[in-house]
This record gives structure tokens, C-alpha cells and sequence, in this order.
């Protein structure tokens, strides 16, 4: 937080001045949010010492337990977001949306374990891929008449 | 006229359903579902998208019941209540029996919160006419200083989610002098970032990334069971919980920070305290499942009552509903009334189409609803994250709002891992503008003098109100925080 509030705060220094600036002028709010951050993330800071140099062990103990269960999978499905975006101005919305539900599916079931008959069925995801992507576009482009991303091949044909 | 009936009739019902679906899915709470619907409504008529997201909030506090009761699994926190004793129900063959006992004291609830909320709301809003900038700043302090409830274990941690929400704010046009603000040369930054998307990000992909870590094709037992209304004997017998819980859910629905889960189990409570049949709470009490209910339904509609008239949003469903306003350039608040009445008075007769709508929906949806619950995680998971990008993508149709959301996802997973709570960072979003914009207008106006905050009464009373506020959070939290000193010494 402390760095968040240091870059904020000097982004805020090249906002540029106008001759139309007010009292406070552009700068001013940003800066105060920047210090108010900083103070606030010092305040975190020196609790946390404190608590720590006060009892040790236990706390360690609890802070472990008491925190949700850290898992880096999401990095897996954020970058599958990342890689729709990157393919869909190429392939277009249909096939780009089949491909985001095929990947999360088969991601969300890459680590099954013990039994066998439920192992992930790659014929499965890909049909359930297709017609969600289907019945995603009927609702979108069709019902709704919101367009999505046609891709770069509709420049072609 | 008779065509804007239909319609409205036909956003409560699509949003009731919608909401029963979203709330029958466990981890999906009513905010989540809300914000899910929220890119939808873009291309809708104002009042239509307003009624169609009001109505989804009503029917995810019924639904959030369904696998309460059914498999012993909240779909919405408010519903942890109803578990304790609609699932014993449930093991004792009553299922039906409780499904229609929360089906009905929803309604019930629902139809109170909704009186209460025509009466309070227009009266509050006859302000909206005194208003100056330094009032609007003022204001805003005020649903500010909500985070001080909100904040959870820890008011730093509320504060300084706030204050990143303000930070994200000020991107974009500055709103007096017009000069551009971290921008970074990006045509699609110059209008700010939408409170839409952060919301999208910190609450629906947050939580889908939350759950990737929940792997495998478990699905949920399919159950099957039809819904029983309850009898006139029985209706005399949930009367009185169901009294119980609309009261309390008016008072926790306006009241900031208490939301439907607090008023559920404050219901509970108080429904034992004041039963006949004490004994059978914990075991399958009719009573158990109509108080909690009763008080979640109520809370949909009484919630609203500081949103709409002074902006003020006190859950985090209310926010995603603010959202929804924003997004149609409507501004909750005291000019609402004076300036779009015609949404207002079409929300309270689409909430009143909601309710009535609940209790058939509610009856016909239950098969499919067992049907989406009982779906492999993965399926869902991948149906709701492509449901979300496509949503995102519709709103300006760009593919770097679907990016920036995306971004809040990760920021919103992250403020989970650190205990950070999410609804601060959202008010300061929403906020941002209305406290900068005011503060420099009134600024202006008074010729950089800031004692027109102190000359000007409305502001004076709001600003006082928000100091009681965020004191009166303090001194609890210190309160708090020697009790459990002493209990760990």
C-alpha cells in the first residue's frame, strides 16, 4: 500500500496546471489521497510490529490459520481471461468464447483425483464449449442485438 | 402506458427469476448475481433496467433458501440462518413444507419492506431542493463514513480500501478544469474507469477466481421436492415470526453495515425469544425458517431506502443496484425524485410485481433450479465466466473494459487474500466524483473559504452525522479489540 500511495502520489506531481485551476486544482485531491494511503499503510505497518514483537508465537500461529487458503491456480484462470482477450480480435466472438469455456472447464477439472470414471471427458467439455458458446451468442448478438466481436476474418470474407 | 406495465411486469419477472437461479448457487451471493445482470441492462430502458436488477435482489434472497434447505448449503449468506432449521425440516420429509414457509414469508417481508420504503423514501427526498455543492459534498462524507461500519476486523483496512477506491476516481477528466488525469495517453481512460467495472471485477470475477481453487466435478446430490404452501393453521403459527422479522429487517435495511445476514439471525433469535414452541427451534421449527426469511426479503426493499434518497448505498447489493443508476445516468440521491420520478414510482411498481412474482416463479423455477444447482462446478464456473466477459464486452463494446475488469478481478481476489473489505474500495469509486466535484464547486463558490461547510446546514447536520458515525465505529472497535485482549489474556 505504501508503494501504491508512493507512485500515486508521484503520477499526481505531472498532472499538468491550467490556467483554469481552481484552489485545490487538479493535484490537490490525488495528493491528499496519497498521503492519507501512506499514513494509513504506516499505521498497518507499525500494528502489525507491534503485535508481533508483543506475542510472537501465537499470533504467527493464528495470523497462519486465520488467513483464506492462498492458491495461485486463479493466475491460471485470470490468464485464461487474458487469452480470450488476445485471440478474440482474431477468431471472433464465437469460436474465442467456446475456446474460454473449454479451457476454464477443463482447468476446473484438471485435478480430480481417485476416481477414474469421473476424469475429465475431453469430448464432454468440447460439446458443452460449443453449444454454451451457442446459446451465448443467440442471447447476445440474436435476442439482445448487442454485437460481439466479429474477429479479423469477417474483413476477409 | 398499458406497454410499460407489460414491461416492467416483465423485467420483475425475468429479474425474480434470474435472482432465484443466481441465489440458488452457493458462493453466487445477491450482489454477485446483480453485478452478473448489471452489462445486460445497458441497452435497456432506464426504469425497465432498475426494475429487472431490483427484482433480482428480491428473488436471490428467496433463492439463496432453496439449498439451504435442500443440501444443508446457504446459497446467500442471509440464508445461514434458514439452514439450522429448514434442513431439519428437510431430514424430517418436510422440505416442501419449508420451501414454501421461506417462499411465502419472503413475500411477506417483501410486501412490508416495500411499504416502508414508499413512505420513508419520498419524505427524505423533499430536501432535494435545498441542496448546495457544499451539501452534495457533505453527502457524500456521509456514504463515506459507511466504510467505518463495513469495515469488518479492521477500520484501517476499510479506510484504506476507501481511499483506493477515491484514487480510482480521480482517473480521467478532472471534473472542473478539465485537464487529464493519470491517463497515460489512453482515449479509453479519458471518461475515468466505470464504477461498473470495478464492481464486475471485485465481486463476480473475484469470486470466480476465489472458487478456482475449489477443483473437480463435484456437483451437488439432485433433490427433488415441490413446494407446499403452508396451511391457514399454519399461516396463525409463522404470523408472529414473520412480524418479527419485518421489523427487524426495516431497521437493519436502512441502517448501514446491517444488511439481510445480521437481521436473519437477529430475527432468529428473536423468534425463539418470543415462541411457544421454543423447544423445536434447532429442530425443524416452521417458525426457524419464517423469521430469517421474512427479515432477508424485507432488507431487499428497505435497503433501497438510503440509496434512493440520498445516495447513500448500505449494503453491497444496494451498491451494485447505485451501479445500475450510474449507468444510466440517473443520480441516486435527492434530485432523483425531482428530476426522474417517473423510474422511482416505476421501481416501486415493479418491486410490487416482483414480490407477487416471487411466489409464482419461486413455485415453477424450482426443478430447473435444482437442475443448474446440481451441475458440475467446472461447467458452472466456465458458463459464469464466459457470461461475464460477453456481459462486460456489451456495455461500450471494448474489449479494454473487459481487460480493466478483469484487472479489478485479480485486485478483488487479492483484497480477499489480505482481509481487505471490498465494499469500501466500491463506495469510494461511486463517491469519488460526487465528494471532488462538490468540495471544489462549494470551494469556488465561497472563494476558497472552507467555512461555507460550516455555514451551510444541511452540511453541517450531514457532517455531524458522519463524525457520530465513524466515532461511534471507533469506540466499538476499541470496545471490540480490549474485550478480546482480555479474553486472550
Amino acid at each position: 500500500m505504501l508503494a501504491i500511495a508512493a507512485a500515486y502520489y508521484l503520477l499526481g506531481t505531472s498532472i499538468p496546471q491550467s490556467a483554469l485551476d481552481d484552489t485545490v486544482g487538479p493535484r490537490g485531491l490525488p495528493r491528499a489521497y496519497a498521503i492519507v494511503l501512506a499514513a494509513l499503510a504506516v499505521v498497518t505497518i507499525a500494528r502489525a510490529a507491534l503485535s508481533r514483537a508483543r506475542h510472537s508465537e501465537p499470533r504467527a500461529w493464528k495470523q497462519k490459520h486465520d488467513t483464506p487458503a492462498r492458491s495461485w491456480r486463479f493466475v491460471g484462470l485470470a490468464l485464461i481471461g487474458v487469452a480470450y482477450l488476445a485471440v478474440v480480435p482474431w477468431v471472433g466472438y464465437l469460436v474465442s468464447i467456446a475456446l474460454l469455456i473449454a479451457a476454464t472447464a477443463w482447468y476446473q477439472g484438471g485435478k480430480v483425483t481417485g476416481e477414474p470414471d469421473k476424469a475429465r471427458s475431453t469430448g464432454r467439455i468440447l460439446l458443452v464449449a460449443a453449444s454454451g458458446a451457442v446459446v451465448l451468442w443467440l442471447l447476445f448478438v440474436v435476442l439482445l442485438g448487442i454485437p460481439q466481436p466479429s474477429g479479423a476474418w469477417s474483413a476477409i470474407f | 402506458m398499458v406497454g410499460n406495465f407489460l414491461a416492467i411486469g416483465a423485467a420483475a419477472f425475468g429479474g425474480v427469476a434470474w435472482g432465484i437461479l443466481g441465489g440458488a448457487l452457493p458462493g453466487i451471493s445477491p450482489s454477485i448475481t446483480m453485478a452478473l445482470l448489471l452489462p445486460f441492462t445497458y441497452g435497456l430502458d432506464s426504469t425497465i433496467a432498475i426494475v429487472m436488477l431490483a427484482s433480482t435482489y428480491v428473488g436471490a434472497e428467496y433463492g439463496g433458501s432453496i439449498p439451504a434447505i435442500l443440501i444443508r448449503t446457504p446459497g446467500t449468506n442471509a440464508a445461514a440462518a434458514t439452514v439450522i432449521d429448514g434442513y431439519a425440516m428437510k431430514q424430517q420429509g418436510r422440505a416442501g413444507e419449508a420451501l414454501g414457509i421461506s417462499l411465502y414469508s419472503g413475500f411477506i417481508g417483501g410486501l412490508f419492506g416495500l411499504v416502508v420504503l414508499v413512505l420513508l423514501t419520498e419524505r427524505l427526498s423533499t430536501l432535494a431542493l435545498a441542496f448546495t455543492p457544499a451539501a452534495y459534498f457533505a453527502l457524500g462524507i456521509l456514504g463515506l463514513s459507511v466504510i467505518a461500519a463495513l469495515s469488518g476486523e479492521s477500520l484501517v483496512k476499510g479506510f484504506m480500501a476507501g481511499v483506493l477506491g477515491l484514487m480510482i476516481a480521480t482517473i480521467g477528466t478532472d471534473p472542473v478544469t478539465g485537464t487529464n488525469r493519470f491517463t497515460f495517453n489512453q482515449p479509453d481512460l479519458l471518461s475515468g474507469i466505470p464504477p461498473i467495472l470495478v464492481m464486475v471485477g471485485v465481486y463476480a470475477i473475484a469470486e470466480l477466481l476465489a472458487q478456482s481453487a475449489d477443483t473437480g466435478w463435484s456437483s451437488a446430490p439432485p433433490e427433488r421436492a415441490r413446494i407446499t404452501m403452508p396451511s391457514p393453521k399454519m399461516w396463525r403459527r409463522i404470523a408472529l415470526p414473520q412480524a418479527i422479522g419485518s421489523v427487524i429487517g426495516t431497521i437493519e435495511g436502512v441502517v448501514p453495515g446491517g444488511g439481510g445476514t445480521v437481521s436473519s439471525f437477529l430475527a432468529y433469535n428473536e423468534a425463539r425469544r418470543w415462541s411457544r414452541h421454543r423447544e423445536e427451534f434447532g429442530h425443524g421449527s416452521p417458525e426457524g425458517v419464517a423469521a430469517p426469511e421474512a427479515a432477508n426479503n424485507t432488507v431487499a426493499c428497505t435497503a433501497l431506502i438510503p440509496m434512493l434518497s440520498l445516495g447513500i448505498p448500505s449494503s453491497n447489493s444496494a451498491a451494485v443496484l447505485l451501479g445500475g443508476f450510474l449507468v444510466h445516468g440517473l443520480i441516486p440521491g435527492p434530485m432523483l425524485f425531482v428530476q426522474h420520478g417517473d423510474v422511482v414510482r416505476g421501481l416501486y411498481v415493479g418491486l410490487l410485481i416482483a414480490n407477487i412474482a416471487m411466489l409464482i416463479v419461486g413455485y415453477l423455477i424450482m426443478s430447473p433450479c435444482i437442475w443448474v444447482v446440481s451441475r458440475p462446478r467446472p461447467y458452472l464456473t466456465a458458463f459464469i465466466y464466459a457470461l461475464v466477459v460477453s456481459g462486460v464486452y456489451s456495455i461500450e463494446g471494448s474489449l479494454f473494459h473487459v481487460g480493466v475488469a478483469l484487472a479489478f478481478g485479480v485486485v478483488g481476489y487479492a483484497m480477499r487474500m489480505w482481509k481487505l473489505p471490498v465494499l469500501p474500495i466500491v463506495l469510494g469509486v461511486v463517491l469519488g466524483f460526487m465528494v471532488e466535484s462538490n468540495y471544489r464547486r462549494a470551494l469556488v463558490l465561497s472563494g476558497g473559504e472552507h467555512r461555507i461547510f460550516l455555514q451551510d446546514r444541511i452540511s453541517v447536520v450531514l457532517l455531524g452525522l458522519a463524525a457520530v458515525f465513524v466515532i461511534g465505529s471507533l469506540v466499538r472497535h476499541a470496545k471490540e479489540r480490549s474485550k478480546s485482549r482480555i479474553v486472550n489474556h
